[in-house]
């Protein structure tokens, strides 16, 4: 093969090789949390939409959406939405826009244990009870060595 | 329902929103300019000539801590952690009353105090004191850019502005009226912000009630996000202690609060604090229950910090829109003010004075205060271009830090036996200790872990010390 030709090739390799990107880049996909949610609030976030007003993100809990629970719409022409409130579970979603449908994407939210929560919860409340107090017994020191003072 | 929204689904069209901006933009400048102009010397700029009577330090101290904090975090921490996100938000009174006994302290032992870093300098020595400064300066910056943020969230939440012309406007309107009039500005305006907020919290709280109702909110929640209306949501839980601490640190060791209490008259901080912190509690359940309508009403932001004022333009329309905007404005100037004038005077003093020239003349201490206001603009400006974060995430980072302080803090007012290598030991382990577990286990227990091993430390420092602080060392002696 001649140089020339050689180099031509390469040429129409390139502009067919930045088509096909384009064009996969242009389709619909969908994101999610990649870890295990431990809050119940998360965000998904999609790409490749002509007009993110009409997307669509529905919710089901099988993977192949034959009873879909929840349609969200994103705000205004955000391509992303935040989501919350979810109990432990797998949860299944994709975007649609006017016939095109994404990727699935599950998200796995495992809440943190009760008993986890719990021994923070009251780490929390005696250590406030605590500051409370010392407060209390420092103001207390403090206006009975006042006391003193004026009668001294 | 009404629901007037705009071409692209927003409540307010951009001309309006950077209208209103502007119409209040050139209200406040020219009040701060007016106000300024009896400002004479760095103590009048800088602490209000110590002369700030009961109201208006009572309303300063409300309108400062509702904040982003209240009108645009609160309905965030609601979005994500239900019932729990606004009640433990509403904990965050519990700084503001607590304080109260702790102003007047300050007011006794530093008369001629300017910050919170000249207390922490005589009380626990240099190394404690670079470290609370380093502290301090961080979580400054967090608050300053958290806020310069909020605004920009908030024009492109109600109108599709772009979100860094909102949030320039914002930065822009409150460094200049700061500037021009220093705390006895950032007080007077906060007075009638703070008016302006009650005012329109109570007035979205009872449109959005006689228009939506609470029946269909419950009912959608219970069912689509039922871990919202959950007592036992584990996350919330671990959040609210957390916040209380938060919210704690934040106040007990800001310059914002001391330069307040050294500012207000004698007597006056105690009951100022007290009442502004009574009032305040109320704030964040109204603000925050907004955020439980939005999965009924279809409105899913895409971040969880432009939920308030999306759902409340939403329900209410144009008319509510434009109330939403005005008081979240408001709250936004009156908390930016104080952070940018109580910022300043640190860097004056603290890195400036103390550090660089503590020969200094007072006009040469002015002209500072002031350049460090301009600085402060920018560097905030600079942080807030790329969105790095939401609101709350952002706040709860500088958790680690701030709670760190209160241990030693509320110890070193009171008890003349925690040394100074304790009081450092204890700010540095508590912010590394909470840093850990903000990356580990999640922004929610980052204030508490910090404030746990600080109280250890401070613990362990009493029951070891054998020093005993005399107190008279606090009154330094000024010749400024």
């Amino acid at each position: 093969m001649s140089k020339a030709r050689l180099w031509k090739v390469l040429l129409v390799s390139s502009v067919l090789f930045v088509f096909i990107a384009s064009a996969a880049s242009q389709e619909l996909q969908l994101k999610g949390p990649p870890e295990p949610v431990t809050a119940g609030f998360f965000q998904l976030s999609f790409t490749g939409a002509e007009n993110p007003r009409k997307v669509i993100i529905q919710r089901s809990v099988t993977a192949d959406f034959t009873d879909i629970t929840s349609h969200y719409s994103p705000m205004g022409h955000f391509n992303k939405l935040a989501l919350s409130g979810f109990s432990s579970g797998e949860y299944y979603f994709r975007a649609q826009e006017q016939g095109h449908t994404s990727n699935i994407v599950v998200v796995s939210v495992q809440h943190h244990s009760l008993l986890q929560a719990f021994i923070l919860f009251f780490i929390g409340a005696a250590m406030f009870v605590l500051l409370v107090a010392t407060l209390v017994r420092y103001q207390l020191a403090k206006h009975a060595s006042n006391i003193r003072r004026l009668h001294a | 329902m009404p629901n007037s929204l705009e071409p692209g689904g927003f409540a307010l069209n951009s001309t309006i929103g950077l209208s209103i901006v502007v119409v209040f933009g050139i209200v406040w400048i020219v009040f701060g300019w007016f106000i300024g102009r009896s400002n004479k010397t760095h103590e009048d700029f800088a602490l209000a000539g110590r002369n700030v009577g009961f109201a208006f330090a009572t309303a300063t101290a409300m309108a400062t801590w509702v904040t982003s904090n209240t009108t645009l975090v609160a309905p965030e921490l609601t979005y994500q952690f239900g019932i729990w996100g606004m009640v433990g938000y509403s904990f965050a009174a519990l700084g503001l009353i607590l304080f109260a006994p702790l102003s007047s302290r300050i007011r006794e032992l530093l008369p001629q105090g300017y910050t919170s870093g000249d207390f922490i300098r005589l009380r626990y020595g240099h190394w404690a004191w670079r470290i609370f400064i380093f502290i301090s300066l961080v979580y400054a910056m967090g608050w300053l850019i958290s806020l310069g943020m909020a605004g920009g969230i908030l024009l492109q939440a109600l109108s599709g502005l772009d979100y860094h012309i909102g949030m320039t406007a914002i930065l822009f309107i409150c460094v200049t009226y700061t500037l021009f009039g220093g705390l006895k500005a950032v007080i007077a305006t906060d007075f009638i912000q703070a008016i302006i907020i009650i005012i329109g919290i109570v007035l979205v709280a009872f449109l959005l009630l006689s228009n939506s109702g609470l029946e269909p909110i419950h009912s959608h929640v219970s069912v689509e996000h039922p871990q919202l209306l959950s007592l036992l949501f584990p996350a919330a839980i671990m959040f609210l202690f957390n916040n209380v601490f938060f919210g704690l640190g934040e106040i007990f060791h800001s310059n914002v609060w001391w330069s307040r209490a050294l500012a207000f008259r004698k007597k006056v901080a105690f009951k100022a604090f007290l009442l502004g912190g009574i009032l305040w509690l109320p704030i964040p359940i109204v603000a925050g229950f907004v955020a439980l309508a939005a999965p009924q009403l279809g409105i899913f932001p895409p971040s969880p910090d432009m939920v308030g004022p999306s759902v409340a333009a939403h329900v209410l329309g144009t008319f509510g829109a434009v109330v939403v905007f005005v008081v979240v404005f408001s709250a936004l100037a009156s908390s930016l003010d104080s952070l940018l004038a109580a910022t300043s005077d640190f860097v004056t003093r603290d890195l400036y004075q103390k550090h660089l020239r503590p020969t200094a003349s007072d006009t040469t201490l002015l002209k500072v205060n002031r350049r460090s206001i301009i600085g402060l603009g920018l560097v905030t400006w600079l942080f807030c271009l790329p969105q790095i974060a939401t609101l709350g995430a952002l706040l709860n980072f500088t958790g680690a830090f701030v709670a760190s302080t209160i241990w030693p803090i509320v110890v070193g007012l009171y008890n003349p036996r925690l040394a100074g290598k304790w009081a450092a030991w204890a700010m540095a382990l508590g912010t590394i200790v909470g840093l850990t577990f903000y990356f580990v286990v999640g922004f929610y227990v980052a204030a508490l872990s910090s404030c746990a091993v600080s109280g250890l430390i401070t613990w362990l420092g009493l029951k070891q010390s054998k020093t005993h602080f005399n107190w008279s060392a606090l009154n330094e002696e000024e010749s400024l």
